[in-house]
């Protein structure tokens, strides 16, 4: 049902890429000290890809994700979302453009606590101006997707963990974004509950959603269909699933 | 006692700090991580501190001011005596002093009413002036402090005479010009010789009368113009009085007023001896004790909101901390040390709140006072002067009440916060949603429900219960609510007990025919305001539910407004706490300014009923009064009637000890002209109207009328003294002479002061002479302008002392009064308005940083920054409106009810002050906007990485 489409804009058989980054830098500055947390990274995710980012804690993971999406302004580089420079669009641009193309699943959950399920599900569509009544009929679907069709008029607290990121990932799903991050998705979950994330976001990017997933979880990076070790800021090594 | 309380609370929480350091630093560690906020918390809570100081400095310059009256026309006078000749007086006079009693003053005096007046090209003239005989040079000692007689030298010659500076400000005099004296139809050249001060026996006055128009004359002067008098019995004769300053000074003498009244009875055989000195000085620390009350009532709903604002800090504290508390539990912290920390931290706002509080408090005292002088200075003759005056234990007071309620306040709140579930508090799951009330809650509803009817019952049927009468139904309907919750089921109980409270608050009062306000007890409007508030705003909060699906239905689509909403429809508690902050201090503004709207609409309407059929009010001089036919010889008046007026004294069933209020005597001619309206459900037994009343009055010589406000001193509600069918006894203040009348009757209004009604014969029969037909009430021609006949009434009868006022410049001088002191009861509640508009601040602030990662979360998401800020603007501006709603809605009800139930009077229109009100809420919008505008704009520029960074 959802079927995410391959986009081929120059028609030329190989698809463009959803995301392109070049030689981008981020320096994070506190008082008289400095990190570069990213230096002069490039990198490009395909469409239908299900990239892994592995790399230890503090290896520059998480400032890649907000980088690369937007949500964080970068020093230097460029970053190409759908064949827009995203870093050069005002914040509220940015921000339609994020509504529209991408999806986010965080560690810790991050659901609003005073809406419901589903209310937290049709957000970003509403934000992309669906009507209301088909939003809320597109939400229940997607938690239905991800398995928590029971569960639609809950609030947050009042789910497990598990269900809590199984809404986060319909969530992410649910405005039919061309790219979904996931931040450590599994972290806050025991290790059968995370299996569980892990196989339902597959089974989503075998219906064809592109996913970069980062983590500092060997046997989930693993499984990813090409895996990105970071160390120290830096790409350290790229290989293809089987490669490792 | 209260300041003990006071420090026991901040020293319990100084011991806390010394002997705990670890709870210490968490408590100081919040208050001083965030300096701003801490500064806004101790802004809403001194608030309250300084309207309560205000409040009690506020009755200290009242008392004050009232006991300065004392000094200038008291002076060292104690007690005085009247007798029925000057020598009677003397004598009695050389007895006390040659006795051992326990005086240091008693000296004679004789006195007359009379007309003081210049000629010349501009004429100006003293209606009411009192002429003195007395012995000047024995005067100036009297009482033993030369400095306190206000008088000195020797006695004026045949043709002096020595003024009081009223007097030669009256006649724009100075010493060495000349002034006529009118006394019993005699003129007399004087010529002013000296000038005394308004003080002491100078100044020497016992009317109602805040100015000391006196002036002494030679020996003799008074016993001249009396002789050759036709009708004695129609002139007020002079009185003859003995002074006596009691030892000590002028204020301390006033202890020793018991004994010496004794002394002075055994001594003279005088009876009615009047304790002067000691009533002015106890009706001064009443009139103050009044007026403090009465703002503290209004203010109370400002401590109220402020109190609200302290809970929700602490709430909020609390939640933001959650997982911080369960961790230090786990860690070992037991709930108690919870508890403390809270305290700890109550203490560290409470102290400044309490000093800053009492300090701003002066500044509102003084504020108040600023406004008020003119209000009580625009009197005429019955000004008085505020004079700023303040005691030490009103600012302790003040500061430790202050204290008290806080740190009272947080330690409530913290025993109920700090009950943490430690695992939950971990991971921040939700308190359980309880299915089944627990066995405690239902045996505290049981308590209270049962207390709730203990207190209904008690309260019916007593005067003072109107505390139980107005909360013990609400007491009752709550305290059922989880003694019945399972079968019920909560949300319907407490949607049931709410309405029932509120409908209970806004008709209670008439279903129990009038036993929420009948004490005169301000307090009790506070209450009643009270219950409706928490009432509405609890149905409010059970009612979320529909609200929110009438917003998901017709806001669907605006995100902003959906999401502003969904914060302060899921947190029940706290929005209910900042809507009831809201909607109190709403309420009474909106209820004030209905009620002086209300009261400046009725001037065409308490004209009518006053004036009745006549124009124009005259006072003449007792000792030289017009007659009613040479009035009516002046050109424009229609008629005249004639009243038989003067003060005596009264007592009611509840009124024991004998106070002064006017009485006229009126007659047919009175009756048929038109006379003031009457309350028409005060009518006694068999009279069904006004004009069988009068009639009555007329034929019956044991019946009174009586007006509004009988026996009230000072400001504040009045208070009934007498009800219609009950008696009152007149007594003579000369001869103590008394007598029963019941009272068949009331008038509407009454700022004529021609007070108690009787039949002219039955007045005169106890009161003779001192009661001349001196007043009278005058009707104009049709076409005739009642301005201009009041200055010829007042120019043609100069030597009769006359005065003269339209009964319509007469009242709306009244209500000016009245209007100005309701703007100041405004000024003095937008105190509160500013608590309720901190509180918004505090709490948005609050609000952002509780939500930093969340907004992350929408960042991500794709919500615009504008969005964002948006929301949060919604989220407040909508909670202020809510309150603004509830308190305007609740006030009109209220003030509807009381209006037309009559308990302002007959007739009263309702009017509803739209304009204003609509200025009123637009002005707390705005403000509450303004207030959340900085936390609103924070929250939108939040970086969405970096919030998304926030730790739990
Ligand atoms: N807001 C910040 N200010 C300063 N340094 C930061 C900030 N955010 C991250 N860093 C630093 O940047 C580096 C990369 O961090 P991060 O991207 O969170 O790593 P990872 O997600 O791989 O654990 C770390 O050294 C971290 O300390
Ligand atoms: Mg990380």
């Amino acid at each position: 049902m959802l079927a995410y489409e391959r986009t081929d804009v120059s028609g030329s058989g190989v698809p463009d890429p959803i995301l392109v980054a070049k030689g981008v830098r981020k320096t994070y500055r506190t008082g008289a000290e400095s990190v570069e947390a990213l230096k002069d990274l490039s990198i490009s995710v395909q469409p239908g890809e299900f990239v892994g980012v592995m790399g230890p804690s503090g290896s520059g993971k998480t400032t890649l994700l907000n980088c690369l999406s937007g949500l964080d302004d970068i020093d230097s580089g460029e970053v190409w979302v759908q064949g827009e420079l995203i870093h050069s669009m005002s914040d509220a641009r940015r921000s339609t453009h994020r509504a529209k193309e991408m999806g986010f699943i965080f560690q810790s959950f991050n659901l609003i606590p005073v809406f419901s399920a589903a209310e937290n599900v049709e957000l970003p569509l509403l934000l992309a101006g669906v009507a209301p009544s088909e939003a809320r009929k597109r939400a229940v679907a997607t938690l239905d997707r991800v398995g928590l069709g029971h569960r639609i008029s809950h609030r947050p607290n009042e789910l497990s963990g598990g269900e809590q990121q199984r809404v986060t990932v319909a969530r992410a799903l649910a405005g039919e974004p061309s790219l979904v991050w996931a931040d450590e998705p599994t972290g806050n979950l025991d290790s059968e509950t995370a299996g569980s994330i892990v196989e339902l976001l597959h089974e989503l990017n075998r219906d064809g959603l592109t996913l970069v997933l980062v983590t500092h979880d060997r046997a989930i990076g693993e499984t990813a269909s090409r895996l990105v070790q970071m160390r120290d800021g830096e790409v350290e090594a790229t290989s293809l699933k089987g490669a490792v | 006692m209260i300041l003990a309380f006071a420090v026991v609370l901040l020293g319990v929480a100084l011991v806390l700090m010394v002997r705990r350091p670890i709870l210490r630093r968490l408590a100081v560690r919040d208050a001083t991580r965030r300096p701003g906020e801490t500064v806004l918390v101790i802004a809403g809570s001194l608030l309250g501190t300084a309207i309560i100081t205000g409040s009690f400095i506020v009755g200290d310059t009242l008392d004050a001011s009232i006991t300065a009256t004392a000094t200038q026309q008291l002076g060292p006078v104690d007690e005085v005596v009247m007798f029925t000749s000057a020598e009677e007086a003397s004598a009695a006079a050389e007895a006390l002093r040659a006795s051992d009693a326990v005086v240091d003053g008693a000296i004679a005096m004789s006195s007359a009413r009379a007309a003081l007046y210049t000629t010349g090209s501009e004429p100006k003239a003293e209606p009411g002036a009192r002429l003195i005989e007395m012995d000047i040079e024995a005067a100036t000692s009297f009482g033993g402090d030369p400095g306190q007689t206000g008088v000195d030298g020797s006695d004026p010659a045949g043709d002096e005479v020595f003024i009081t500076q009223d007097v030669a400000l009256a006649l724009e005099v100075g010493v060495g010009d000349e002034i006529t004296a009118s006394l019993y139809g005699v003129e007399k050249r004087l010529r002013v010789e000296r000038i005394f001060p308004r003080l002491g026996l100078a100044g020497f006055w016992t009317g109602f009368e805040t100015i000391s128009p006196n002036a002494f004359v030679a020996p003799g002067t008074i016993a001249a113009a009396l002789e050759g008098q036709q009708d004695p019995s129609v002139r007020t004769p002079p009185s003859h009085l003995l002074l006596v300053s009691n030892e000590g000074d002028v204020e301390d003498g006033a202890v020793l007023t018991d004994r010496v009244t004794r002394e002075i009875e055994e001594i003279t055989g005088a009876t009615n001896i009047d304790p002067v000195k000691k009533d002015r000085l106890d009706s001064a620390q009443t009139q103050g004790d009044q007026f403090s009350e009465f703002f503290l009532a209004i203010g109370a709903f400002a401590v109220i909101a402020g109190i609200l604002l302290l809970v929700q800090i602490f709430v909020m504290l609390a939640e933001e901390r959650k997982s911080q508390l369960g961790m230090l539990r786990a860690v070992g912290l037991k709930r108690s040390d919870l508890v403390r920390s809270f305290y700890m931290q109550g203490g560290i706002y409470g102290l400044p709140a309490g000093i800053f509080g009492t300090l701003l408090g002066i500044g509102v005292g003084w504020a108040i006072v600023k406004v008020a002088a003119p209000i009580f200075g625009g009197f005429g003759d019955f000004s008085l002067d505020l004079t700023f005056a303040l005691e030490t234990s009103s600012l302790i007071a003040g500061f430790s009440i202050g204290v008290v309620i806080a740190l009272a306040t947080v330690f409530l709140t913290s025993l109920r916060i700090s009950r943490v579930n430690i695992i939950r508090a971990i991971r921040d799951l939700p308190e359980p949603t309880r299915i089944r009330p627990r066995k405690r809650s239902m045996i505290a509803g049981g308590v209270v429900a049962i207390l709730g009817v203990m207190s209904l019952l008690s309260g019916l049927g007593n005067e003072q219960g109107w505390a139980g009468v107005i909360v013990g139904p609400g007491m009752i309907a709550y305290g059922l609510v989880p003694l019945f919750s399972r079968v019920v089921g909560t949300h319907r109980l407490l949607i049931g007990a709410s309405i029932g409270s509120l409908a209970w608050g806004a008709f209670g009062n008439e279903i129990t025919s009038g036993a929420f306000y009948d004490s005169g007890d301000i307090f009790a409007f506070v209450l009643v305001g009270l219950l409706l508030n928490v009432a509405a705003v609890i149905l409010l909060t059970q009612l979320q539910d529909a609200i929110g699906a009438v917003v998901r239905r017709f806001g669907a689509k605006r995100l902003s407004l959906r999401l502003g909403l969904a914060y302060p429809l899921a947190r029940r508690f706290r929005t209910g706490l900042t809507l009831a902050m809201f909607s109190l201090v709403i309420f009474t503004m909106v209820f004030i300014s209905i009620l002086s709207n209300v009261f400046s609409g009725q001037i065409d309407n308490t004209v009518k009923d006053e004036a009745g059929g006549y124009d124009i009010l005259v006072d003449s001089l007792g000792t030289d009064p017009p007659s009613a036919a040479a009035l009516e010889g002046v050109e424009g008046v229609d008629r005249a009637a004639t009243l038989y007026f003067g003060t005596a004294q009264f007592t009611t069933p509840r009124s024991r000890d004998p106070k002064p209020w006017t009485t006229s005597g009126v007659d047919e001619t009175f009756v048929e002209i038109g006379p003031p309206n009457l309350t028409d459900d005060d009518l006694a037994e068999g009279i069904s109207n006004d004009e069988q009343a009068w009639a009555r009055l007329l034929e019956d010589d044991e019946a009174a009328i009586v007006p509004p406000f009988f026996l009230n001193e000072g400001g504040g509600p009045s208070i009934e003294y007498v009800r219609t069918g009950e008696q009152i006894t007149i007594i003579d203040p000369v001869t103590g002479k008394s007598a029963e009348r019941t009272v068949i009757a009331m008038t509407d209004d009454d700022s004529a002061f021609s007070g108690v009604y009787m039949n002219s014969d039955s007045l005169r029969d106890v009161m003779g002479a001192q009661v001349p037909p001196s007043r009278f009430y005058v009707s104009v021609d049709g076409d005739a302008d009642a301005e201009s006949v009041v200055r010829s009434l007042q120019g043609e009868f100069v030597r009769n002392g006359v005065e003269a006022v339209t009964f319509r410049s007469r009242i709306e001088d009244f209500q000016q009064g009245s209007l100005q002191f309701f703007r100041l009861m405004q000024g003095y509640l937008a105190l509160g308005l500013a608590v309720g508009i901190a509180g918004i601040g505090v709490v948005m602030v609050r609000a952002v940083r509780e939500r930093r990662r969340q907004v992350g979360v929408l960042r991500s998401l794709g919500f615009r920054p504008l969005m964002i800020g948006t929301a949060f603007v919604i989220e407040s501006t909508l909670t202020a409106l809510t309150g603004v709603v509830i308190g305007v809605a609740l006030a009109i009800v209220t003030a509807r009810q009381l209006i037309l139930n009559g308990e302002f009077g007959d007739g009263i229109e309702f009017i509803v002050p739209w304009s204003e009100l609509l200025i009123l809420a637009a002005i707390s919008m705005v403000a509450s906007l303004l207030a959340t505008m900085w936390p609103a704009r924070q929250a939108s520029q939040i970086p969405p990485a970096v919030a998304l960074r926030i730790a739990d």
